[in-house]
C-alpha cells in the first residue's frame, strides 16, 4: 500500500514536468509558429486563446457590453479556428487577425452598439467599466466627458467606429489596416474624420482642463 | 493634456479583463470544437501540415478573405468523438446477456451516464427514463469529460476529465454506483483522450495525449501507478478479451505499442499507419484492428504474434469505427473528403478482411459521426451530427434503414445491455441544458427528451451483472 502511494507520488511529479515541458514549448514560438502547428495539432489552438482571449474580451466588452461579450469571444476564436488555414502565417502576431474578426462580428450587432453607447450618454453609467472606485475611471476626467464621448462614439458610422476603437484599444496603423483588410492610408483618412467628429462632439469642453483634472 | 484619442484610449482601458468564469465558457466551445477537429479531420487534410520552413512560401491563400464564411461559426454541439468508450472492453455486452431476460432487466435496472462540460455527470434509470439529481464532480466549463467506463461487477464508474484551461490536466472520477457518489479524483496526466479496463476490473489504463505516456490505475485502491511511456501522442487504447495486454496507438509516430497487464510493461511497438485513432479487437481475441486515419487503412495485428498483417484500404480521413460484438463486421466512419461528399460507413468482413460497399448516411462534414451497435450484433446506429439523424444498419445486409431524424442534433450514442434502447446525446450550447434523446429499438421509435447538463459530450450504460 505504501509502496503504491510512493508510486503515486512520482508519478504525479513526471507528469508535471512533462506536461510543463510541453507548455513551455508551446508558449514559446510566436502566434504564426502555434497557428502552424495547430493545422496537424488543432490542440495548439488553445494557446492562442489563453494569450488573447482577454484582449479581444475587453474590446469587444467595450463596444457591446460585458454580456454580448461573452458569445462573441467564443464566436471570434471558433471563427478563428475554423479559418486558421487562411491565416497568412508571415505576421508573427496574430492580434490584427483576431481582432478584425472580433470586429466583423461586432459589426453585425451595429444597432445593439449604437443603443449601447446611447446608453452610457443618456445614463453616465459605463456597464463595461471597472467599479466607480477604480482609478482608472478617475482619469477619464469627468462623468460628463464619458457621456459626451458615449453619444460622439453613437453618431459615427460604423467604418469611423471600427477605426477609432481599434487604435484606442493599441493596435497601431498598419495593425489596423490589417485587421480591417483596408489599406493604411484608408485607415488614416478615417481616423482623422473620426477624430474631428469626436472633438466637435466634446465641443463645449477644452481638453486641456480635462487633463489637469487628471491625478 | 488630454485629446480626444487620449480620452478614448483611457474609456477602453476602463474595460477589466472578462472574470475567468466567462472566459472558461467560451474556451470550453473552442475545446469542443478542436477536440472535434482532432478527432475527425485533423489528418484528413495532410497537405496543411505544413512546416515553419516553408512558411513564406505558403501564401498562396490570404487571410484577409475569411469573412463571407463567418456563418460557419455556427453553435458547436457536442462533436467530442465518443468512441473511445466503444473500444473498451466494458462497452461489449456481456456473455450470457441475453437481449431479452425481463428478469435481469428489473432485477438490476441500467444506468446511463452522461457527462461533458457541466462539471457534473448525470444520471438517467432507463427502466424510467428519468434523470436523477446530477452528481457534482467539478465546475462548470472548468473541465471536460470525455470517456466513462465501468468496472464490470457494475459498482464503479469512472469519469475521465480534463481541464479546460492551461494544459488539459487529466482526471479520473470514481462514482459508487450504489449511493452515487463521487470519490476523490485521481490524478493522470497531460491531455487525456481515452480508457479502459480490463476484464477483471483490477486496473484501468488512461492514455494521456500530451504527456506521450499510459497511467494505470488500480482500482482497489484507487491510486495511480508510475506511467508508462509509449511515444509521442498517444490516443486510442483496446483491452484484450483475456485482459493480458492492452494495445496502444501512438498518433504522432504511427505505432502501436503492447503493454503487458501483468507487469505494467511496454513490449515492442508494432508500426501500423499513418495517425492511428481507434483500435478494435475481435471478441476472439486473434486480431486487434488499428484505423489510420492518415493513411486511409486499417491494419489489422495478429495478436498472438504482433505482427501487422496486410492494411485494408478505406478513405482517407476515416476517424472512427466499431466491432460487431459477434466478432464478424467492423464498421470504419469517414466524414466525406469534401462538403460535396456524404458521409460513410464502409463494413469490412473481419473473415476476408475485406471492405464491402460505403453505406451513405447523409452530409456530414464538418460536424462528426458516431457508432454503436446493439449487443445482438443485428443493428447498428449511427448518428451524424451535422444533419441530426440516426441511420439504423442491417448488420446482416450491410443496408441503410430509415434515417431517424431528431431535433436538436444527433450526438454520441449508448444502447442499453438488453437491446431495447439506444440514447443519443443531442446538441447544446452553454448555458443551457443538454438534452439525451431515448429511440426504442425494436420501433425505432423516438420516445421523450430527458434534460441533463449543459455541453454533454459522452455517455454510457452500466454493463449487465456477471452471474
Amino acid at each position: 500500500m505504501d509502496r503504491v502511494q510512493l508510486q503515486g507520488a512520482e508519478m504525479t511529479d513526471t507528469g508535471r514536468q512533462a506536461a510543463d515541458a510541453a507548455d513551455a514549448d508551446l508558449d514559446a514560438g510566436d502566434d504564426a509558429a502555434l497557428i502552424a502547428r495547430s493545422l496537424h495539432a488543432p490542440e495548439c489552438f488553445g494557446v492562442l486563446f489563453d494569450r488573447h482571449a482577454p484582449a479581444i474580451g475587453r474590446y469587444i466588452a467595450r463596444r457591446l457590453g460585458p454580456d454580448a461579450a461573452d458569445d462573441l469571444v467564443a464566436e471570434t476564436f471558433l471563427a478563428a479556428f475554423r479559418r486558421r488555414d487562411h491565416y497568412d502565417l508571415t505576421h508573427g502576431d496574430a492580434r490584427p487577425w483576431l481582432y478584425g474578426i472580433a470586429t466583423r462580428l461586432i459589426g453585425r450587432h451595429r444597432r445593439q452598439e449604437v443603443r449601447f453607447f446611447r446608453a452610457i450618454a443618456r445614463t453616465g453609467v459605463d456597464p463595461a467599466a471597472e467599479a466607480v472606485t477604480d482609478q482608472v475611471i478617475d482619469r477619464i476626467a469627468a462623468q460628463g466627458a464619458r457621456r459626451e464621448l458615449a453619444a460622439a462614439l453613437a453618431r459615427l458610422s460604423q467604418d469611423q467606429r471600427d477605426v477609432l476603437l481599434l487604435v484606442a484599444s493599441g493596435l497601431g496603423y498598419e495593425e489596423t489596416a490589417l485587421a480591417l483588410a483596408v489599406p493604411a492610408g484608408t485607415v488614416s483618412s478615417r481616423l482623422v474624420r473620426a477624430r474631428r467628429k469626436v472633438r466637435e462632439a466634446l465641443g463645449g469642453q477644452d481638453p486641456t482642463r480635462l487633463g489637469e483634472d487628471a491625478p | 493634456v488630454i485629446d480626444e484619442m487620449e480620452q478614448l484610449e483611457q474609456l477602453c482601458a476602463a474595460v477589466p479583463s472578462p472574470d475567468r468564469q466567462r472566459l472558461t465558457a467560451a474556451r470550453a466551445q473552442l475545446s469542443t470544437a478542436i477536440r472535434g477537429e482532432t478527432a475527425g479531420h485533423a489528418a484528413r487534410r495532410p497537405r496543411l501540415a505544413v512546416s515553419l520552413a516553408l512558411r513564406h512560401r505558403w501564401l498562396s491563400r490570404r487571410w484577409l478573405g475569411w469573412a463571407t464564411p463567418l456563418a460557419a461559426a455556427a453553435a458547436v454541439t457536442g462533436v467530442i468523438l465518443g468512441s473511445q468508450g466503444v473500444f473498451s472492453p466494458a462497452h461489449r455486452p456481456v456473455p450470457g446477456s441475453s437481449a431479452h431476460d425481463p428478469g435481469l432487466g428489473v432485477a438490476h435496472p441500467a444506468t446511463a451516464y452522461v457527462a461533458g462540460q457541466s462539471g457534473t455527470v448525470t444520471l438517467i434509470l432507463t427502466a424510467t427514463g428519468t434523470a436523477l439529481k446530477p452528481i457534482r464532480i467539478g465546475k462548470e466549463y472548468e473541465q471536460i469529460s470525455s470517456a466513462i467506463v465501468f468496472r464490470p461487477d457494475g459498482k464503479t464508474a469512472y469519469v475521465l476529465s480534463s481541464t479546460v484551461l492551461g494544459g488539459g490536466s487529466g482526471t479520473v472520477t470514481p462514482i459508487r454506483t450504489a449511493t452515487n457518489t463521487a470519490l476523490k479524483p485521481i490524478a493522470v496526466g497531460q491531455d487525456p483522450r481515452a480508457l479502459a479496463i480490463t476484464p477483471d476490473g483490477t486496473i484501468i489504463y488512461v492514455t494521456n495525449y500530451q504527456s506521450g505516456t499510459v497511467t494505470p490505475i488500480r482500482t482497489a485502491t484507487g491510486t495511480a501507478l508510475a506511467p508508462i511511456r509509449v511515444g509521442g501522442n498517444p490516443w486510442a487504447i483496446a483491452i484484450a478479451p483475456d485482459g493480458k495486454t492492452a494495445y496502444v496507438a501512438d498518433t504522432r509516430s504511427g505505432m502501436v505499442t503492447p503493454i503487458r497487464t501483468a507487469t505494467g510493461t511496454a513490449l515492442a511497438p508494432i508500426r501500423v499507419g499513418r495517425n492511428p485513432l481507434a483500435i478494435a479487437i475481435a471478441p476472439d481475441g486473434k486480431t486487434a484492428y488499428v484505423l489510420n486515419n492518415g493513411s486511409g487503412t486499417v491494419t489489422p495485428i495478429r495478436t498472438a504474434t504482433s505482427t501487422a498483417l496486410a492494411p485494408i484500404r478505406v478513405p482517407a480521413g476515416s476517424f472512427s469505427m466499431a466491432i460487431t460484438p459477434d466478432g464478424r463486421t467492423i464498421y470504419v466512419l469517414d466524414l466525406g473528403s469534401s462538403q460535396a461528399q456524404e458521409g460513410m460507413v464502409i463494413p469490412i468482413r473481419t473473415a476476408t478482411n475485406t471492405a464491402l460497399r460505403s453505406i451513405p448516411v447523409g452530409h456530414a462534414w464538418p460536424s462528426t459521426m458516431n457508432i454503436a451497435i446493439t449487443p445482438d450484433s443485428k443493428t447498428a446506429y449511427v448518428a451524424n451530427a451535422s444533419t441530426g439523424t440516426i441511420t439504423p444498419i442491417r448488420t446482416a445486409t450491410d443496408t441503410a434503414l430509415t434515417r431517424i431524424r431528431l431535433a436538436g442534433g444527433a450526438g454520441p450514442i449508448a444502447i442499453t445491455p438488453d437491446g431495447r434502447t439506444a440514447y443519443v446525446i443531442a446538441g447544446s450550447g452553454p448555458g443551457r441544458t443538454g438534452t439525451v434523446i431515448p429511440i426504442r429499438t425494436a420501433t425505432n421509435q423516438v420516445l421523450r427528451a430527458i434534460t441533463v447538463g449543459s455541453l454533454p459530450s459522452v455517455i454510457a450504460i452500466t454493463p449487465a451483472p456477471r452471474r
